[in-house]
């Protein structure tokens, strides 16, 4: 899962996803707006609660898994959630949980314009319904969200390395044709 | 023209399981039967197998149990899992028993799901030779009085 460049996640973020999980709409908002207007974007928040499904799926989901222990999961979650899942795109949970399980060949129904809107409404019930199968409390969240927010700098990290590796490649490769030219 | 023999013919050899000799005489049908008589007839068997699996005693299963069994038809095979669309599976079924709306789904979705579903829904029952028949019989009879209704 990439970084974009410089994303900070900070305790503010890590409170924001705790309100999401713990509190009332009303606390969410009001720590969403305080990261909107401190932290100049919600680039943090985006990426702690990405890599908090991530850490979250991946813990539910132990090796090896199957494409079928997806499809049991998801439909069951759907039956738990009635009504509510009614707008919910099953192929869409599934494909999320697959991807940050590691199955890439799922990446375009993830990428498609038409399932952005609705990547952040699944990646939240995941997150909420994963917390609860798992019954965490705040303490076992925080344990999460700071194992989601160090995977989230190693990737980071990982991400810059690989740009800055790609530069130093476009910079030999430029050198070497110039070279050839002389 | 009404369900011919060879429209029956083809759909039961491929709920028995005979793929070739499916694959035979579905080939020998024309476009416009396949579009039409033989669309009915699947239409009819989906109808009847729907309601032999989620109808008991005049009382319709809720949305869980098709919820349920489409994720269990999903697991049985990856190519299942992959062609059939949950949602798209659950919207017909529930609609055969008058709960889901299929009106925004074009033809070709909804008769690849017809036939996965149906597939799956006649495996489950476990026919004899004979139960098949008299299963295809009711079921030529029900798109038999559809086409005439729809000519």
């Amino acid at each position: 899962m990439p970084v974009e460049p410089g994303t900070q996640i900070s305790d503010s973020h890590k409170q924001a996803v705790q309100a999401l999980i713990f509190g009332s709409e009303g606390e969410w908002e009001s720590h969403f707006s305080t990261i909107l207007e401190k932290d100049n974007g919600s680039q943090g928040y985006s990426t702690l609660l990405a890599f908090s499904v991530g850490t979250a799926v991946r813990r539910r989901f132990s090796a090896p898994w199957s494409f079928v222990d997806v499809i049991r999961y998801v439909a069951d979650l759907r039956i738990a959630l009635d009504q509510d899942a009614n707008e919910l795109n099953p192929r869409l949970i599934e494909a999320l949980i697959r991807f940050l399980l590691g199955d890439d060949s799922v990446k375009e129904t993830l990428t498609a314009s038409e399932n952005q809107e609705n990547l952040v409404q699944v990646e939240t019930l995941l997150l909420l319904a994963l917390v609860a199968e798992a019954n965490l409390d705040e303490t076992g969240v925080n344990e999460l969200l700071d194992e989601a927010a160090t995977s989230a700098e190693r990737q980071a990290e990982e991400d810059v390395g690989y740009a800055e590796e790609r530069l130093a490649a476009r910079q030999v490769e430029a050198s070497g044709s110039s070279r050839s030219f002389s | 023209m009404g369900v011919t023999d060879k429209q029956v013919a083809a759909l039961t050899a491929q709920l028995a399981g005979r793929g070739d000799e499916h694959k035979r005489l579905f080939a020998e049908l024309d476009a416009e039967e396949v579009g039409f008589e033989y669309s009915a007839l699947v239409g009819a068997a989906v109808a009847l197998a729907v309601d032999r699996r989620f109808v008991e005693n005049g009382e319709i299963a809720d949305r869980k149990a098709v919820i349920d069994f489409v994720a269990e038809l999903r697991s049985r095979t990856l190519k299942a899992a992959e062609a059939l669309d949950p949602t798209v599976a659950e919207q017909l079924i529930l609609q055969n028993l008058g709960k889901g709306d299929i009106s925004t789904l074009d033809n070709k979705t909804v008769f690849g799901a017809q036939i996965i579903v149906l597939a799956g829904l006649i495996a489950d029952e476990q026919f004899s030779e004979a139960e098949l028949t008299s299963f295809m019989a009711t079921v030529r009879g029900v798109a038999e009085t559809w086409v005439s209704n729809a000519s």
